[in-house]
């Protein structure tokens, strides 16, 4: 037995160690190199004033090109919305911008389906897990607390959300160092894709973090603008989010705005094409 | 419960400690250990099927008692009879039922003839096929002559329900697996230090190469229409990596657990993918599973005996009963059609015992000649996979004929914003290990072997999938 005990012990020995060594070294890359997203950036640089700020989800992202705007508006923009994103996500982001010193003159929301979700998502999540404790992140209304395993287990939070904060994610942050990219943060999809589409439903109308985004804004003296972004054309019930109107003052619908399926990279995202016409719609509607 | 979870990182430290040093006098008591805490195992999965297990062992004890004591030929048959009845009945119904409706539904449709049935809400139990299989086997033997029928039952009982491999295999026989519960066992060092090592190479195959191949073939496959030549090969080739590592590191899982608690279990896997043809693939793939084919159902048959023709027959209804094993799906038939249409030009030419041993043995590198004969095979096995992963035997031809009429071979950025040739550098890295080693169980032997652990617990750390673990392919079956 006493063989035996010694080679588990020895393999038990190895597993900690190798964790206790990635931990350190995937701590040591994700908070001491340049910011490679939106996230890493409100929290690794100072934040200058921005005439208008974007947030949401990829469909923010994929359709704000800021570069247009400002070269339109001769006004700074930021595109702070992120793929994937909810609404507490974007308000994580901006309370981490603020607390950089952003300060901003219009705030723009773009309302849908994903009203319901309340909560931050898995991505978010992942993204801000090795950095919690290095920038000691607080935010009121929100949980941000590391699990006992998460704080004390060596490479327990690398390993929890391995798909999107694992090794890839190590060196992209070592040797794709997309600083540049994420400045003013639209993302553009450059195809035409399918526009199978679907029936929007189960459409609800508050959101606790938009009230708390709001509530920021209205701190910040800024004006805050609310709006839906387009649709293909086969979406159907895109009518409902016109009841948006009578709790969200000044509130665009442009759901069902384009009919060109040559906008659309799918149904629910449009393309370069499409957020190049979309963005100075926005510009023209909103007198930026 | 799944062996790469963190349940089972804290029940089988727990199961050891008590079953070798609380119960180390008592071999009633550490069989009916064995016996509770493999009902713990398959009931954390869904407690309601304990009673489907509990009933197949109560019927093969009481069946296989009968026959011992029977003098008489026909009740022996009948006892047999209906053993296999309730048997397959079981896996019949749970497994198949919807399958036979679906399918009679659609032969009627087809005629212009509408049929209004139903089919059932029907959970398929975790490793119904497997220790259906296990029941069965026990019962032939016994009728055959070849074991006396257990008179302990929780000594039956613990060897139908024994957690290492009640879910998926391998699929042990009674002969084999029975009689090491009637000896009380006493701790053999390196049989549990060879147990661990498995474990720990059967964990590198399923949460390294499987689960890693997982997330680009289901990319893949799902969206096969819209990909290319070669993302369309490369979806084939990672899901060849993807079963194999997924169904061998079980084995390799269950086979090391065992040995820990005193157990041998059969091998399963020797390495397919070094084959250099068919039927030396199938000696060395899942091998419990055709060995129990070869022995309970092809020799009955008749064999490589007879005509051509019957031996013609036999090989077919051998390899499209194991397809059918696999799943309720024509895919599965297809798929062991096609291993069939591979296999027979050697048994008619009677080539299919030409490669008995080893490839390369005692050298380095194999021949040009082996290192073809090896990748067409594997090339064979690949095309077959793709039935076994497709929807509908309509898709995979689908999906093979765009790889011929597409013929782009660009690499492509995947929906899971990865580029599709990115394993091949961890499936090249996993080749080479089986290659040194394949003389061997795992490759943890050797001067060089804390350094061969190390780097496997390294890779296990990076390029292990933790956060979206998948279950065992071969659970579903």
């Amino acid at each position: 037995m006493g063989g035996f005990l010694k080679h588990v012990l020895f393999i038990i020995t190895l597993i900690l160690i190798g964790a206790l060594v990635l931990h350190c070294t995937y701590d040591f890359i994700f908070t001491h190199t340049s910011a490679r997203d939106k996230l890493q950036l409100a929290l690794k640089q100072k934040q200058p004033y921005v005439d208008y700020v974007f947030l949401g989800s990829s469909r923010v992202e994929n359709y704000i090109d800021c570069e247009t705007i400002e070269a339109i508006t001769g006004k700074s923009c930021r595109n702070y919305a992120l793929s994937g994103g909810s609404y507490q996500d974007a308000y994580v982001l901006l309370k981490l911008l603020k607390k950089q010193g952003l300060t901003y003159g219009h705030l723009f929301i773009q309302l849908d389906t994903g009203m319901k979700n309340e909560q931050m998502t898995t991505a978010f999540k992942a993204s801000l897990i090795p950095l919690i404790d290095y920038y000691e992140i607080k935010i009121e209304n929100v949980d941000l607390s590391l699990s006992w395993s998460e704080r004390y287990v060596p490479f327990y939070k690398y390993a929890e959300y391995d798909y999107l904060y694992g090794i890839r994610a190590c060196f992209a942050q070592l040797y794709k160092n997309q600083e540049d990219n994420v400045k003013l943060g639209y993302h553009s999809k450059n195809y035409v894709g399918n526009t199978n589409a679907s029936t929007i439903s189960d459409l609800v109308f508050s959101n606790k973090f938009i009230e708390l985004t709001q509530e920021e804004a209205k701190k910040d003296n800024a004006k805050i603008h609310f709006y839906t972004s387009p649709y293909c054309v086969d979406m159907k019930n895109t009518e409902l989010f016109n009841q948006f109107k009578l709790y969200y003052p000044g509130y665009i619908n442009y759901a069902n705005f384009y009919s060109e399926p040559a906008y659309f990279a799918n149904c629910t995202h449009m393309n370069h094409q499409g957020a190049q016409i979309f963005t100075r719609q926005i510009v023209k509607d909103f007198n930026l | 419960m799944l062996f790469n979870s963190l349940t089972f990182l804290v029940f089988l430290p727990v199961v050891f400690c008590i079953y070798w040093f609380v119960l180390h006098k008592n071999l009633l008591a550490r069989n009916a250990f064995i016996l509770i805490a493999s009902y713990v195992f398959y009931g954390w999965w869904d407690w309601r099927f304990l009673g489907l297990i509990a009933f197949s062992t109560l019927v093969d004890y009481a069946i296989a008692r009968s026959i011992d004591s029977s003098e008489s030929q026909n009740r022996r048959k009948l006892l047999l009879l209906v053993s296999l009845v309730i048997n397959l009945g079981l896996l019949g119904f749970f497994k198949y039922y919807n399958f036979f409706v679906d399918s009679w539904v659609e032969a009627f449709s087809s005629l212009g003839i509408t049929m209004h049935t139903s089919t059932l809400n029907i959970i398929l139990p975790v490793g119904i096929s497997f220790y259906t299989f296990q029941t069965l086997s026990y019962t032939i033997d016994v009728y055959r002559g070849n074991l006396k029928a257990s008179s302990n039952f929780i000594d039956f009982a613990a060897y139908v329900a024994f957690f290492p491999q009640l879910v998926a295999g391998p699929i042990e026989r009674a002969i084999n697996l029975l009689p090491q519960f009637a000896s009380l066992k006493k701790f053999d060092e390196q049989q549990a230090i060879s147990g661990i090592n498995l474990i720990l190479w059967g964990l590198f195959q399923k949460v390294v190469i499987a689960d890693s191949c997982a997330t680009y073939v289901n990319s893949i496959f799902d969206n096969y229409e819209s990909m290319n030549s070669l993302s369309l090969i490369l979806g084939a080739f990672y899901f060849a990596f993807q079963i194999y590592g997924d169904f061998a590191g079980y084995s390799n899982i269950a086979i090391g657990t065992a040995r820990l608690l005193g157990f041998d279990l059969m091998r399963n896997f020797n390495y397919p993918y070094f084959s250099r043809d068919m039927a030396e693939f199938w000696r060395r793939w899942h091998i419990s599973l055709s060995t129990w084919f070869r022995d309970y159902l092809y020799i009955p048959l008749g064999g490589s005996r007879g005509t051509k023709w019957m031996q013609l027959r036999n090989v077919l209804i051998i390899f499209m009963v194991s397809g059918f094993w696999h799943g309720a799906n024509w895919t599965f038939v297809f798929w062991g059609l096609l291993h069939a249409l591979f296999f027979i030009p050697m048994l008619l030419s009677a080539k299919n015992r030409n490669h008995l041993d080893q490839v390369a043995q005692n050298r380095l590198l194999p021949s040009i000649k082996e290192l073809f004969q090896m990748i067409f095979t594997f090339g064979l096995a690949t095309i077959a996979w793709v039935f076994f992963r497709a929807a509908t035997i309509k898709e995979a031809f689908s999906y093979l004929k765009s790889i011929f009429t597409d013929v782009n071979f660009s690499v492509q950025y995947l929906n899971i914003e990865r580029y599709s040739i990115e394993m091949l550098l961890i499936i090249f890295i996993f080749v080479l290990y089986e290659w040194f080693h394949r003389e061997f169980e795992h490759p943890f032997h050797g001067r060089f072997k804390w350094i061969k652990i190390a780097s496997v617990i390294l890779m296990l750390l990076t390029l292990g999938v933790y956060s979206d673990h998948q279950d065992f392919i071969y659970f579903q079956f």
